[in-house]
């Protein structure tokens, strides 16, 4: 049997335990039981292989090999047989003879319907470091962050929790833990046992060394959820082991239509020194409409600022450009608000690639019933794409529709997104994509490097909210 | 732990299939949970007659599973719902975790009278999963353990009717 080792991706796995009575709100997303799935895709044009292990700290389950066809779209939920409320909690890592990416999803275990659901992006080696921040995590009566670090080195290390409150220029308080190799680490903020009480927002920055070896840097990979203390949202996004210098949003707006959707950022320094940045935007059309002027940021400060207040991008769509203008890197966190609603985060990537993919696409006939998924794709190049491409396929592999989204006759700027779905790319199969047969993905080809963000939305019916919804990134893949 | 317990369900199918041999050594909570079992099938009022199901034609060194779901939950109501047989990882003795992949693990639809066969079936141990697409599926649980069926090659589990937890 080969040996599946040419593509590993790391996922942590963000359901936690739920003290029973802790949240008395009626539509508490803090107080929902969880349970999670993870969707892969391969870009790859050949069959392969593909094994799932699974590490809850005590033990180690494997899943197959299951064979893949080309291009297949999967999803593999996981339960534990035991009594335990939630899902299973703990971490996988995905190994293939062929490349993947992968999308963690998670969702209410009892409305499912009724909550929204967390999409983060797996990690692929390269992503993992002996530090690793996250720019946004909160337990400040409006949501409640849970957080999870991932050991991906074959021995134990010991992590170094350093949490950071909104200006402090020191740990507010600081949790250390043991973590076996692969396995995880989850909590929410307020059952770390260093927990102050009362009201955190801040950030956080892992360190991690060998256990017993501080010299012996360990590497791990991290990300975070918010949920709603007194609503039914829930955003996810994956951190960072370094900053760069510039981060790009796909989508940018204030205020925009009847529902009033706004973008925030959360920009964290991620160096030793003071950054200066500022904020770019751009409409659909190619032109910058304005910027944040060059504000100031203190060493593992955060910044957090949106359009609406240089009054731009007002009811209308557009990107951004976040920039560290003295060369401190920064590290940013987009999210999206509605007063119907929805709430979402993501991670701003610092570079685009020819070649992305989105593993969770979904389109439902009926939005009241299901997801239906919003591909932006902004242009990060140097100069104009003349070609960009969006095809979509389901869960066999097959391609079901395309789309093209620039070309030489219809160029897309510099900075500039365009959006794409499954509707417009033709790819509905009985109106509906990624439902029946269940599973589907994107993959987007382009001659510019570019960032792809995917926004899953639905509209349920008979809630006190009219939608619900989430964002996460695509994956760059080899062409 | 609970290990009289979780013996249950797969002690329960070997009762109702055709290995009785297997149910020898059935225990004094496994009667008790036979007993619900058949009792809650015989509770539901609206239940059309039962029908035979169709007779599964086995392949060789597959095995099959069949049964009936008692009631549908509400939101699935209107929905076309499947019978997932979700692989059980871990330990023999103990608890472990199940795994569930729509487009690799074997299914199988449920009729409008709750009635389902899944076949073929690797032989393994197997959770059952109902739902109209993985996200919204239930497992099949007695308490809050999720009840594991051994399923052998060339023969058809019947794991009775089933009532899924609120």
């Amino acid at each position: 049997m080969r040996k599946l080792t040419n593509t590993l991706v790391f996922v942590v796995f963000l359901v936690g335990l739920v003290i029973p009575g802790s949240w008395a709100g009626a539509q508490s997303a803090t107080g929902q039981t969880w349970t999670s799935s993870i969707t892969y895709y391969t870009p790859s044009d050949s069959a392969g292989n593909l094994s799932i292990v699974y590490y809850d700290g005590l033990t180690t389950y494997t899943a197959g090999p299951f064979a893949m066809n080309p291009h297949a779209a999967g999803s593999v939920s996981v339960g534990s047989t035991s009594g335990m409320p939630d899902g299973f909690a703990g971490s996988a890592v995905l190994s293939a003879d062929v490349p993947i990416v992968a999308t963690y999803v998670q969702y209410s275990k009892n409305e499912t319907a009724s909550y929204s659901r967390v999409f983060y992006s797996g990690f692929d080696e390269s992503k993992a470091g002996s530090t690793f921040y996250l720019p946004t995590v909160r337990a400040n009566g409006v949501t409640t962050s849970t957080v999870g670090v991932q050991n991906v080195e074959s021995f134990e290390i010991t992590a170094t929790l350093d949490f950071y409150a909104v200006g402090a220029s020191s740990p507010t308080f600081t949790h250390e833990q043991d973590i076996k190799p692969n396995a995880s680490y989850v909590s929410a903020l307020p059952d770390i046992p260093e927990y102050p009480g009362g009201s955190f927002d801040g950030s956080l920055v892992v360190n991690a060394a060998e256990k017993g070896e501080p010299s012996t840097p360990g590497r791990v990979v991290a990300s975070a959820q918010e949920t709603q203390d007194n609503g039914r949202g829930v955003f996810g996004y994956e951190g960072s082991k370094e900053g760069a210098t510039t981060a790009y949003v796909p989508t940018a707006t204030c205020n925009r239509a009847a529902f009033q959707g706004t973008s925030y950022l959360a920009i964290q320094n991620a160096g030793s020194a003071t950054a200066q940045v500022k904020v770019s935007y751009y409409d659909t059309a190619g032109t910058k409409v304005g910027e944040m002027p060059e504000t100031p940021i203190n060493e593992g400060a955060k910044l957090q600022t949106n359009p609406c207040q240089q009054s731009l991008l007002v009811n209308a769509l557009g990107s951004a450009v976040v920039e560290s203008t003295n060369g401190v890197p920064i590290i940013v966190i987009g999210k999206y608000a509605t007063n119907d609603g929805l709430i979402t985060a993501f991670t701003c990537e610092s570079a685009g690639s020819l070649n992305v993919a989105a593993p969770y696409i979904r389109w439902a006939a009926d939005p009241t019933t299901n997801y239906r998924a919003y591909i932006a794709v902004m242009n990060v190049g140097s100069g104009a794409a003349t070609s960009i491409v969006a095809r979509y396929y389901d869960a066999s592999g097959t391609e079901r529709g395309s789309e093209t989204m620039a070309s030489g006759g219809a160029p897309l700027g510099q900075f500039i997104k365009a959006n794409t779905n499954p509707s417009t790319a033709g790819a509905l199969i009985g109106g509906s994509f990624g439902i029946s047969p269940f599973g589907g993905a994107v993959e987007i080809e382009s001659d510019q490097p570019v960032v792809v963000l995917v926004r899953l939305t639905t509209n349920p019916s008979g809630l006190e909210v009219a939608t619900l919804g989430e964002d996460y990134n695509g994956a760059a893949t080899a062409p | 732990m609970f290990p009289g317990v979780e013996a249950i369900g797969a002690e329960c199918v070997a009762y109702l299939n055709s290995r009785v041999r297997e149910c020898s050594g059935v225990t004094g909570p496994v009667l008790l949970f036979l007993s619900l079992v058949i009792l809650l099938g015989a509770c539901t009022p609206n239940t059309p007659a039962s029908t035979t199901p169709t007779a599964i034609r086995l392949e060789p060194g597959k095995g099959a599973i069949r049964g009936r779901l008692t009631t549908l939950p509400e939101a699935w109501q209107g929905q076309e719902i499947y019978a997932y047989a979700a692989p059980y990882l871990g330990p023999a003795e103990g608890e472990g975790i199940f795994v569930l992949d729509a487009a690799l693990h074997p299914t199988g639809p449920v009729d409008q009278d709750g009635w389902f066969q899944i076949a073929p079936v690797d032989p393994g141990e197997y959770v059952l999963v109902f739902g109209p697409d993985p996200e919204a599926a239930i497992a099949f649980r007695q308490g809050l353990k999720a009840v594991r069926y051994r399923v052998e090659a060339s023969e058809t589990v019947d794991v009775g009717s089933l009532t899924l937890a609120p």
